[in-house]
């Protein structure tokens, strides 16, 4: 079931791509890379990315740029009150296969009652994943089970998936309209669950030049709006467009988590091996200078 | 004794800083302060009301660097119950660096140790325990109790290999009648328990052989060393002529495997017990050789709420001849003892209220433990527990049945920095 849809969905993108890339051939020429999207859309109406296609593409530069990665994190978990927690980490990812398998690597610096608790993640985009948690105190690693994916991470707005990435095939997409958003275009994409999951309607908007979600809204199933997600901080890593800042809102619950990344660095040599109990106990070097291991 | 152990520790720590040198940029000190406070339901224990009652300071010193890492845990504790003196305990103290380029790591100093798939159980991991802490209500942390030990991590081969040596035999911290009841032992403690020398002849070996099989993890364990607790009696111990407790040799060989089925994680172990004191079986006094198995499944059954269960069994080897020897009218112990568990876990309030449930059962022994917490975060720096510790048995011969006068509630609120 899960192979037939990975091929469904490869085969919608491999359609979706096709065609954009025509489009390309056909009406941008010789432009910077940067600036195709605008055209691709002033394209004949058959000749448009597809909702899924852009899904597909925000999805891939928001979770999967480079092949791996290093980011220092701080959250701000604030609630109703104003009361704000917070939680500190530093993250490794690396990507098995563009699009599919990733493992991550997180290791606590703060606050004081997690620090050096470390947390590795296997993530299967089309299985459960697998995770491992590491009590230091106890010299303890704990296999985690992980089937639903909608939990929240560390007491925080997010959602495991929100972390590492909803795929895009567990939705259908719709594209409603195009509107101005954070000063561009961006493409207005509905996004139903195929099957029955924690939201009923996700409603992101898409930056045509960014090719990123600024901002989603995820609906329940009364219609009525249960969470919102901004992004902000863009920068320039490497070549690479990279939100720095991220944020979630229940807007049921009035609690907001802000993630702030810093220290981004791409491509710096992050090997599986870091992905095995032995670094589950004892954090990686890279990990700690952000160098290549 | 602990206190001298603790100044020993110091300069081990400033040396392994210097080892871990040039690029220590810095030692990072964080821990805790906390207050906890327990009594027991049942009344007119002859320990008295007060199960806990101690005000204890944490601090944690590391430093990561270069080839290496350093890091010292030190408990300052005062246990109105106990000694009602202030004292240092050194949790942890250890160097940890690598070697043959980056292929052995090696840990070495005061750690805590573990390792199994049981949940609260255990069968291959014959690391020290703290009993008494554990069914007294102190936090979780403490039912680990630090090992000086030696651990050899060897990687990169086919399979990882872990080698743990403790030159001292280090045992359970089981209840001795002071805090905890002991039949027949009133409010005083047991005329001693006799642990083995502590010479390197008296050490343990501990050794696992590990690896990914798929998403599971699979593993092969070795022990050898003693009973972790004392579970043997002989004459003529402690220079009387009482019969009295000790901890008789033992090894142990033992396999497990942990990975996901079911939308859930499955977890196998067993270990064969040989108690090399009693290979016949015929010593009523001494434990025969067993097998043991644990087999347990966890899920999450809805949002932030986990359940998970386990069986757990303990095969005599020789029962017969154990029967045989067995005096006259003497309580026989269960050929096949089991025990079942099941744990509930809510957070609740984006993971600020943890609500937490466990309790053992034994349909052979007839007794068991139930545990009740619940933590409440009150900030990054404050939270505050409660939680209870129920026994019971249908005698007082049994693990749980000897605590059913032991019933307690605690409450502790921890200050973190």
């Amino acid at each position: 079931m899960n192979s037939i849809r990975i091929a469904i969905a490869t085969a919608l993108f491999a359609a979706a791509m096709t065609l954009t890339g025509v489009a390309n051939a056909q009406t941008t020429g010789g432009e910077a890379p940067g600036t195709t999207a605008r055209v691709v859309t002033e394209a004949p109406a058959t000749a448009a990315p597809t909702a899924e296609g852009i899904m597909k593409q925000a999805h891939m530069n928001l979770f999967y740029p480079a092949d791996n990665g290093r980011a220092v994190v701080h959250m701000d978990l604030t609630d109703k009150r104003g009361k704000t927690r917070t939680r500190d980490f530093i993250m490794l990812r690396l990507d098995v296969e563009d699009g599919g398998e990733q493992k991550y690597y997180t290791w606590f610096t703060g606050p004081s009652d997690v620090k050096r608790t470390s947390f590795m993640v296997w993530k299967d985009p089309m299985k459960d994943d697998s995770r491992w948690i590491y009590i230091p105190a106890l010299d303890l690693v704990k296999r985690i089970s992980a089937n639903d994916k909608a939990s929240s991470f560390v007491g925080s707005d997010f959602s495991y998936e929100d972390v590492s990435g909803r795929h895009w095939s567990d939705d259908d997409h719709k594209l409603l309209r195009e509107e101005e958003r954070d000063g561009e275009m961006a493409w207005v994409i509905e996004s139903t669950p195929k099957e029955k999951d924690s939201f009923a309607k996700k409603i992101s908007w898409v930056g045509k030049d960014r090719k990123l979600v600024l901002r989603e809204e995820y609906y329940d199933d009364k219609d009525e709006l249960e969470r919102v997600f901004t992004a902000a901080g863009f920068v320039d890593i490497d070549g690479i467009l990279t939100v720095t800042k991220r944020t979630m809102t229940n807007e049921k619950k009035k609690h907001t988590t802000v993630v702030e990344f810093s220290e981004v660095t791409y491509n710096v040599g992050i090997k599986d091996e870091i992905f095995t109990e032995r670094y589950l106990k004892s954090p990686p070097k890279a990990l700690l200078e952000g160098e290549g291991s | 004794m602990r206190v001298r152990e603790t100044v020993m520790a110091v300069p081990a720590f400033v040396f392994a800083l210097a080892l871990a040198a040039p690029a220590v940029a810095d030692v990072a000190i964080d821990g805790f302060v906390e207050a906890d406070y327990g009594v027991a339901t049942v009344e007119g224990r002859p320990q008295g009301d007060i199960m806990l009652s101690e005000t204890r300071g944490q601090v944690r010193l590391s430093s990561y660097g270069e080839r290496g890492d350093a890091f010292l845990r030190l408990d300052v504790l005062h246990d109105r119950v106990g000694s009602d003196e202030t004292e240092i305990e050194l949790r942890e103290g250890y160097l940890r660096f690598t070697l043959f380029g980056d292929n052995v790591e090696a840990k070495v100093g005061r750690q805590p140790l573990t390792w199994g798939t049981g949940d609260l159980l255990f069968v291959n991991d014959l690391f020290p325990k703290d009993w008494v802490s554990f069914f007294a209500g102190r936090d979780d942390q403490y039912l680990k109790a630090p090992v000086d030990a030696l651990r050899l991590g060897i990687f990169n081969l086919p399979v990882t290999v872990d080698l743990v040596l403790m030159p001292a035999f280090t045992p359970d911290r089981t209840p001795t009648g002071e805090r905890l009841s002991v039949p027949g032992a009133g409010a005083a403690a047991i005329p001693g328990i006799e642990t083995p020398s502590g010479s390197i002849e008296d050490g343990e070996v501990a050794l696992r052989l590990s690896r990914y099989v798929g998403g599971a993890s699979v593993a092969l364990y070795g022990y050898y060393g003693f009973f972790p607790t004392p579970q043997g009696a002989r004459d003529g111990f402690a220079k009387t002529s009482a019969t009295g407790f000790y901890h008789p040799e033992l090894s142990v060989y033992g396999a497990s495997a942990r990975g996901a089925a079911l939308s859930g994680v499955y977890s196998l172990e067993a270990g064969y017990y040989d108690s090399r004191e009693d290979r016949g079986g015929d010593d009523p006094l001494v434990p025969n050789s067993s097998l043991r198995h644990i087999a347990g499944f966890e899920r999450q059954v809805a949002e932030d709420l986990t359940a998970s269960v386990q069986h757990y069994g303990e095969w005599m080897q020789d029962f017969s001849a154990y029967e045989d020897a067995l005096p006259d009218g003497a309580p026989t112990a269960d050929e096949y003892r089991q025990l079942v568990t099941l744990r509930l876990e809510k957070l609740v309030h984006y993971q600020t209220v943890r609500l937490s449930l466990f309790g053992f059962w034994s349909p052979t022994d007839e007794d068991g433990h139930g545990r009740a917490l619940v933590s409440y975060d009150v900030s990054d720096e404050v939270k505050i527990s409660v939680g209870a510790n129920v026994f019971t048995g249908s005698t007082r011969a049994t693990t749980f049945g000897m605590l059913d006068d032991d019933d307690n509630v605690f409450t502790r609120v921890r200050y973190s920095f």
